[in-house]
């Protein structure tokens, strides 16, 4: 064999040990993505929580979470998505639930003695899965009157059991909503008047993304209305915010302006642009994993095209819904919370394909989370 | 607000507050709808009238909005505040489309 011939037999055999590779890499895929799926988690009054297999269009868990006080509110997946957190007991309570066997793995009471304490929807957890950071209000009852105590963020350790207590505190603005750490956990944002970028170790605001302080000429202070936790697929916040136009006249429909915020945990990226002048109001939105669309839900579906923040699509629900999500491939579209069914959408089409009537007396999902998490296939 | 007459000192320092060009100098109205840490006063359109005016824009059915409204002590003057005050209105009523009619008034006490 001459010089060449070993050139071109070693290039064969090469693209023969590439291929191979290719093949292997895409069976694992193939088999890792058998051992996972894709669930959807909502909550329902009593005090019920369901995880839904939205491609099978069936519910496949269905837990009773302790002591709810009928209420199910906010809730987050840990990063392995074995474990749903859930702000519970009229917002007095956080609890950690087993998504396969509903074990009541965690649990925080927030009131202490004469100290009444209560969230308001805003928590999360970090990329590691270590700590818990909830916002808490406090009230302390004294004999003739009550004291109002400086608001504040409390952090668990998630491997506290039953019985939590904060491993720290920091004070923290009046009004926060949201709670969102960022995916490098090296950051807390707080959404209130505006979002306050924090040290999550000290609570030092190291910067104030305006919200309320905006500095847009001839605007209306901002209105934003969001405690949805809705970033599974993207790590990117979003929110409708509606303001009015000061330089045009009151009675001009061109006043009244929607936008959409987004906040991207991963690079902190932070933005509002308008997309239409403001004809239905949009409680949530979810940005579609390919980053190009946003979806966003109230009494119609909206969908939005991000390269030129128009508005390109709306058609009306069967209801109102509080709260939509979206599949990890961007098939599919999720609206639930309010009543006590979930529906599914073609994103392209926007025409429903699907609708889950929720188990254990169909209860009203209220202002529950409607999350997303990947996680080993439940038997 | 010109309708409104404050009845009381805490309702006219509210008054002061929010119309007065003292104080953080800003006067806050809701446009659309607007955050507020539960069980405050506030008159963020949305129970009775949308913000345009107008009920279309209500969620529909008002049935959908109900437990919305009371869980997180909304609107605790026109939908019972079920997170201090009457914990139990929704008592065995998960469903308010369902169980509506048993949602009764709180006050009144009977």
């Amino acid at each position: 064999m001459g010089k060449t011939g070993i050139i071109l037999a070693s290039a064969f055999l090469l693209s023969q040990a590439l291929l191979l590779q290719a093949a292997q890499t895409e069976a694992q895929a193939a088999e890792t993505q058998e051992k996972t799926t894709e669930y959807l988690i909502t909550g329902t009054k009593p005090g019920y929580i369901h995880i839904l297999d939205m491609k099978k269009q069936k519910v496949v868990r269905s837990h009773e979470v302790p002591n709810a006080g009928r209420t199910i509110f906010s809730m987050a997946p840990s990063p392995d998505g074995k474990v749903v957190y859930i702000m519970t007991n009229r917002m007095k309570s956080l609890v950690g639930l087993d998504i396969d066997t509903g074990e009541q793995l965690f649990r925080a009471d927030f009131i202490e003695g004469n100290i009444r304490r209560q969230g308001f929807f805003a928590f999360d957890v970090s990329r590691d899965g270590r700590e818990l950071y909830v916002y808490q209000l406090s009230t302390e009852i004294l004999s003739s009157e009550y004291k109002q105590l400086p608001t504040r963020i409390a952090v668990y350790d998630t491997s506290s059991g039953l019985n939590a207590r904060p491993i720290r505190t920091f004070e923290a603005p009046r009004r926060i909503h949201m709670l969102m750490k960022s995916t490098d956990d090296n950051w807390l944002y707080a959404m209130g008047f505006d979002i306050y970028k924090m040290n999550p170790q000290t609570g030092e605001i190291v910067e104030t993304l305006p919200l309320r302080n905006w500095t847009l000429e001839n605007r209306s202070l901002p209105d934003v209305l969001d405690f949805w936790p809705l970033w599974d697929q993207t790590d990117i916040f979003s929110t409708p915010v509606f303001s009015v136009k000061t330089d045009l006249a009151a009675d001009d429909p061109a006043a009244y302006k929607t936008g959409l915020l987004t906040l991207d945990l991963e690079s902190g990226k932070y933005e509002i642009n308008d997309f239409e002048d403001t004809s239905v109001l949009i409680f949530s939105t979810v940005i579609s994993p390919n980053g190009k669309h946003a979806f966003g839900t109230y009494t119609q579906l909206s969908k939005i095209d991000l390269d030129s923040n128009t508005l390109i699509g709306r058609i009306d629900q069967d209801h109102t819904y509080y709260a939509v999500n979206i599949a990890g491939d961007g098939s599919q579209v999720y609206v639930g919370g309010a009543a006590c069914d979930v529906a599914t959408y073609d994103p392209e089409s926007l025409k429903k394909i699907g609708q889950i009537f929720l188990p254990k007396g169909c209860g009203d999902q209220s202002t529950a989370s409607l999350r997303m998490v990947q996680r080993e296939t439940l038997k | 607000m010109k309708y409104l007459k404050p009845m009381n000192l805490k309702a006219q320092a509210l008054n002061r507050a929010s119309f007065s060009s003292s104080g953080d100098g800003a006067k806050m109205e809701v446009v659309a709808m607007q955050t507020v840490a539960g069980c405050a006063s506030t008159m963020d359109p949305g129970w009775e009238v949308d913000a345009f005016g107008g009920i279309a824009a209500l969620c529909q059915p008002m049935e959908a909005d109900l437990y919305g409204c009371s869980d997180p002590c909304w609107w605790p003057a026109q939908v019972p505040d079920v997170m201090n005050s009457y914990p139990d209105w929704d008592m065995d009523k998960p469903n308010a489309g369902a169980d509506w009619r048993q949602l009764n008034n709180v006050f009144p006490k009977r």
